[in-house]
């Protein structure tokens, strides 16, 4: 146990080169981990796996616009909040296994998957209240003035009374839609 | 002569032998994608000139400008009888699909009372040989093969045309 | 996804702020020794 007994005996070296070495040390570390995980949140690599699915949002209008702001997966799909981002990261090790398994590895079997996928997603943002719409969409900052007939009926009432959410409406606003025979408020 | 040269003199040999075998093959290559090309000398469109103007079929004319779709607003006078309704608003991302029909989420039957939209007429219910189905028709779900979105811009063609006097 | 799963996940996933923590400051630890035992520490 050299590792231990180096660990809990003084040292020689003076408090303030301990001191930098842990400062050093640890904007190192912390560097090199939100680095590594802002990695896993750009458009290439989620690409890497879903590429089909990230070419849909061309059509979009989160992708193409008059004033050339634009979305990319992770600004929808990732909670900006750090710790809520870090449980999100895990919780996502779980696509890899999906990933090693090939259980969307191929359109036909993507198809008959979307229905379900599409849910979770839309669960997930119905249970934080479109929390990764609001990142952007500020309701205290819209001005109904601006906006057309039937969404100043939509906005003023059920979303500003908090009974419904963004994405009770709002979906498929990036993606094509799955079979939406069932879901409430279609057909 | 030493060896370093003999060398060089050999490698230059090899690249003459090289380009030789190469040049046929990229020659062939070029002479297929010429014979590849569809003949289309006589293709025409017979001098008829559309409402698009007089396009030949194997050019492609250039696109028209995009019509600017004005914002939610009363809908256009109908201009004839059994003229399918304009859509009076913008329409953008809307999915229509065999899995998604954004615009019946407002415009059916069971949503236009909520959402205070134009309900569909009741033909969407029929079916070809008229029998009334449960559900919008097959042949009517595709909403946009009749309703456009309506926009403010020239007529293509100039013309005079008056709607009867029952729709004036 | 079922609620016994959604609780796994949550469980799992903030205990990783604590495991990334200690793994952190056993790593900067194991660097800063090393760097030591080249110096000054040399004779422990």
């Amino acid at each position: 146990m050299t590792f231990w007994s180096r660990l809990s005996r003084p040292s020689k070296a003076s408090a303030g080169v301990l001191l930098g070495l842990g400062f050093v040390g640890g904007i190192l570390f912390w560097g090199a981990f939100n680095t590594g995980m802002e990695a896993t949140n750009t458009e290439a690599f989620c690409s890497s796996c879903h590429a089909p699915i990230v070419a849909e949002i061309r059509e979009t209008i989160h992708y193409s616009n008059r004033s050339g702001v634009r979305a990319i997966c992770s600004d929808c799909h990732v909670p900006h909040a750090w710790t809520d981002k870090l449980v999100r990261k895990v919780q996502a090790s779980k696509e890899l296994v999906a990933f090693a398994l090939g259980t969307i590895n191929t359109p036909e079997k993507f198809r008959a998957r979307r229905g379900h996928l599409a849910h979770r997603e839309w669960q997930r943002m119905k249970n934080n209240d479109s929390q990764e719409c609001r990142n952007c969409h500020n309701f205290d900052f819209m001005d109904f003035s601006e906006q057309g007939r039937r969404s100043i009926t939509q906005h003023s009432t059920a979303l500003a009374s908090g009974d419904k959410t963004c994405v009770d409406c709002h979906k498929g606003v990036a993606h094509r839609l799955p079979n939406m025979s069932g879901v409430e408020g279609w057909q | 002569m030493n060896s370093k040269n003999s060398v060089n003199r050999f490698m230059a040999g090899l690249l003459i032998v090289v380009a030789c075998l190469l040049l046929p093959t990229v020659q062939g290559q070029q002479a297929d994608s010429g014979s590849g090309m569809a003949k289309t000398d006589n293709v025409t469109n017979g001098g008829q000139a559309s409402l698009r103007g007089l396009t030949e079929l194997d050019e492609t004319r250039e696109a028209d400008l995009f019509k600017p779709v004005p914002r939610d607003r009363r809908p256009y006078k109908s201009d004839y009888v059994y003229q399918p309704p304009l859509i009076p608003h913008k329409i953008r991302d809307y999915e229509l699909s065999a899995n998604a029909n954004k615009c019946l989420t407002c415009h059916s039957f069971k949503n236009a009372v909520d959402s205070g939209a134009t309900k569909i007429s009741v033909t969407h219910y029929e079916s070809r040989q008229g029998q009334i189905l449960s559900d919008v028709s097959p042949r009517r779900y595709f909403c946009l093969q009749c309703h456009v979105v309506q926009t403010d811009t020239r007529e293509l063609i100039s013309n005079n045309f008056k709607p009867v006097d029952s729709l004036q | 996804m079922s609620t016994l799963e959604s609780i796994f996940w949550h469980v799992l996933g903030y205990a990783t702020m604590p495991f990334i923590f200690i793994v952190g400051y056993i790593g900067v630890a194991a660097a800063a020794l090393w760097l030591l035992s080249l110096g000054v520490d040399k004779d422990i």
